[in-house]
């Protein structure tokens, strides 16, 4: 078959891993991996405003980096790591900035919250030191539209200065 | 404050919000994150254009395709909901045209649902909704207050003759007076432009009727559930002890989600019909179509003022465009009424005078 007779209902067989833990589905070749991990395994952490790339509610993390959940299909992340807000949530590595983030009330509805806290994960992976402007910088990829983005920030910040980036 | 937070009542005192744990781990419950069994998804076919005729529509394909359930025209879903009129009873000459559920023979906005496609994933009820084929036969539209006024302007609801939905005048003291005695006159035109919400989270709800008690109950990201309760026992005819509303974590609302959609109550009539819980989530292009906007106002305002800056009188003249009908319980003729009668309050004249009318556009 040809990829031009592909109407996307095709099933995919796909090997991942997922939170730590190996993944071994067949998927459908259209879905993306938002619906994916939404819809067939129950994952509702990730949330999803947009679905076109713009709003960030939906970022899960790749093999260690940032991804649209929305513009990534299932089917790519085979071979790949994938982490969501649970796993992220269960191993602990979230629990400083979650912390700061309550601690200041950074979250409103909490739809954005999920593709927030991984952003900022992210972004203090590095441990290199950052002005208040690269981490909005850095931010201004996920939308928050409480428009709570200082009380966000100073928690990113927080985390920075408690873990001594220099 | 000086004074240290009282440990008795908390006044002061940083408290944090008990449910930002649960929603910064992930454990939020919104409305689409819910599942309940034998759930079918809804999608709707919308009008393309802002004023058309319909001419038929034709569901035969759409019927026929992977996982759908139903489709649901008009002459299906109507007849079971009384029509809304969005008309406010304390503003006597305000206006509207009764609105239906879904368009019958012709659309007056761009957005407004025509069909719903009932199918056991949202995937499948996209693909079927593409497979409805609308004879569309565009109109005239009316595209702005400006328009709608116009002497001979189409009116979008023939049984109103124009297209005005509200229109009240103030006066007090003498301001044409004022106005011919002033040392300056100052004049402007204003456009404020349109506005909607955005929410991060779209619209949504799951209707779920029971057919063997005649029960609803509704899981509704709804800012109001007491009044959706009472909404829909009045027009869907279901006594109010059988009907229960719930809001689950809502994802932003900003007023947006204070209104009555006909596309979420028509959602509850599918699940009336088909005796099983129906959910509706709009994506974010039903968003951008579909939810109730704010503002779009053209002002004309004049201050009169003497030498000494004092002023003499002022007059305003605001016009609202509203969309095609009167917004059921939230009327669209606050904003106007707010404009004339707020903008004087700050300074200290005699002579007022204002108008606000609210006109309907496709």
């Amino acid at each position: 078959m040809s990829t031009t007779d592909l109407t996307g209902h095709e099933d995919v067989a796909i090997e991942a891993t997922l939170n730590g833990k190996p993944l071994k589905r067949r998927v459908k070749a259209r879905q993306h991996l938002a619906d994916f991990l939404r819809q067939e395994l129950e994952l509702t952490g990730t949330h999803l405003g947009c679905e076109h790339g713009i709003c960030g509610a939906c970022t899960v993390l790749i093999d260690g980096r940032t991804a649209r959940g929305c513009l990534t299909l299932a089917a790519q992340i085979s071979g790949k790591s994938v982490e969501t807000i649970e796993g992220l949530t269960e191993s602990g590595v979230l629990a400083q900035l979650q912390k700061e983030f309550i601690e200041r009330n950074a979250a409103q509805c909490g739809f954005c919250s999920s593709g927030m806290l991984l952003t900022a994960h992210e972004l203090l992976s590095s441990g290199e030191p950052l002005s208040r402007a690269d981490i909005r910088e850095a931010m201004s990829g996920n939308m928050c539209r409480c428009t709570g983005y200082h009380a966000i920030i100073d928690a990113v910040e927080a985390v920075m200065t408690t873990r001594g980036h220099r | 404050m000086s004074q240290s937070p009282s440990p008795a009542t908390g006044i002061g005192a940083r408290i944090p919000r008990r449910e930002l744990k649960r929603l910064l781990s992930g454990h939020g419950r919104y409305i689409d994150d819910i599942k309940l069994p034998r759930m079918l998804h809804a999608c709707f076919v919308r009008s393309p254009h802002p004023h058309a005729k319909i001419a038929s529509v034709d569901i035969e394909a759409a019927k026929c395709a992977r996982g759908v359930a139903a489709v649901l025209i008009a002459s299906d879903i109507n007849p079971r909901c009384e029509p809304f009129v969005g008309v406010a009873l304390h503003r006597p000459g305000h206006r509207s045209a009764p609105q239906r559920l879904l368009a019958a023979d012709r659309a007056v906005w761009q957005g407004q649902p025509v069909a719903v496609v009932v199918a056991d994933s949202r995937a499948e009820a996209e693909d079927a909704a593409e497979l409805v084929t609308v004879d569309w036969q565009p109109l005239p539209a009316v595209g702005d207050q400006l328009q709608a006024i116009a002497p001979g302007a189409p009116a979008i609801h023939p049984e109103l003759a124009d297209n005005i939905a509200f229109d009240f005048s103030l006066e007090k003291g003498e301001p044409a007076k004022a106005f011919a005695e002033a040392d300056l006159v100052i004049e402007e035109e204003l456009r404020f432009e349109r506005q909607m919400a955005m929410t991060l989270e779209a619209r949504g709800l799951i209707a779920d009727f029971d057919p063997s008690e005649g029960t609803l109950t509704v899981i509704h990201a709804h800012q109001s559930p007491f009044q959706m309760q009472d909404v829909f026992s009045r027009h869907l005819h279901i006594p109010e002890h059988k009907v229960r509303v719930t809001a689950p974590d809502i994802g932003g609302a900003f007023g947006m989600k204070l209104n009555i959609y006909s596309d979420e109550i028509a959602t509850v009539v599918a699940s009336m019909l088909l005796g099983r819980p129906v959910k509706f989530c709009a994506d974010r292009l039903e968003s951008f179509v579909s939810d109730a906007q704010a503002r779009d106002h053209r002002l004309k305002c004049r201050i009169a003022l003497k030498r000494t800056g004092e002023i003499l009188a002022m007059e305003m003249d605001d016009i609202g465009a509203v969309g095609a009908y009167g917004m059921p319980l939230r009327f669209n003729v606050a904003e106007g009424m707010m404009a004339i009668t707020i903008m004087g309050a700050p300074y200290s004249f005699d002579n007022y005078k204002a108008r606000t009318r609210s006109v309907y556009v496709n």
